[in-house]
């Protein structure tokens, strides 16, 4: 069955791209005529790795069938994986993963995918829809919501995540 | 017929995924250096009646895991749930007498259950 991959979000016009050249591994051997290259992976390299380690696990979701947590979870829709990777690819774009923020991904059991974003100074989650619509709770320490409310524009999440973490 | 009353002295297993690849439903992460299941384990879907789970005094986790390849055990105090105003209530099915629910949409304190989780059981 072809699945026509949709955007849930409006992005800029080479965001994605630049998010794949710029989390690329493949300049750590740019120069390997050299013997002496001393080049070592920089963190735009050790970031690619993680942006791949990130989408690899989302795609895996595709994966799961109806029940797979064993309490009749269902299966995830195309539309949450769409925007989860569109999600990924805007904060890959802007440095988001690499900073102190554990970022974790895990599949929801109404067929949604959440993230989870946990630092010092920030504990949040993005939950995506099946239908790929996107809500951000903000917590405090004891896992009281703090804020919560749909996100329209992917801008809006690098803007909440870098308010909350220097509140 | 429910004749189990939950208290706050008693504990709850809720199952979460452990699968990797190539399916990654993995529901662990690190909190502070421990390893916790994700909130997402906790969260009811749309018209469930609440969270499945089993009264820690009627069963044992190895019963509850079912298949522990796929499968851990988190532990919760009842005291979690019943504190924040959710009722928790014996549910008996015909293949597990230990299970029970805590009623209602449990997405607003999930993050809380999981939080508070006591103890994990990995096989």
């Amino acid at each position: 069955m072809n699945q026509e991959i949709s955007q849930k979000f409006h992005t800029s016009n080479n965001e994605l791209i630049l998010s794949f050249v710029s989390g690329s591994t493949a300049s750590v051997f740019e120069d390997s005529e050299n013997i002496t290259n001393t080049y070592r992976p920089q963190s735009s390299q050790l970031h690619g790795i993680k942006y791949f380690n990130y989408a690899d696990t989302i795609y895996g979701f595709i994966n799961l069938k109806k029940n797979w947590d064993s309490y009749d979870a269902d299966v995830i829709s195309i539309n949450a994986i769409d925007s989860a990777i569109e999600i990924l690819n805007h904060l890959n774009h802007k440095g988001q993963l690499a900073n102190d923020i554990a970022v974790n991904v895990f599949p929801m059991r109404d067929g949604g995918i959440q993230f989870e974003f946990d630092g010092e100074n920030i504990c949040a989650e993005l939950e995506i829809n099946p239908n790929g619509d996107s809500i951000f709770i903000l917590f405090d320490d004891d896992g009281n919501i703090i804020d919560k409310g749909q996100l329209f524009e992917l801008s809006e999440l690098s803007t909440l995540l870098k308010e909350a973490e220097y509140a | 017929m429910p004749d189990y009353k939950i208290t706050d002295s008693d504990f709850l297993y809720r199952r979460f995924s452990i699968l990797d690849e190539p399916n990654y439903a993995v529901f662990w992460k690190l909190d502070n250096g421990r390893k916790i299941p994700s909130s997402a384990a906790f969260k009811t879907k749309l018209n469930e009646d609440g969270l499945s789970v089993n009264i820690a005094a009627l069963t044992t986790p190895q019963t509850t895991v079912g298949n522990p390849e796929e499968f851990g055990i988190a532990e919760i105090s009842a005291s979690t749930p019943i504190g924040l105003g959710y009722d928790c209530i014996h549910n008996p099915q015909p293949e597990n007498e230990a299970h029970a629910l805590i009623v209602g949409d449990t997405k607003p304190i999930a993050k809380k259950l999981s939080k508070a989780i006591t103890q994990v059981f990995d096989f």
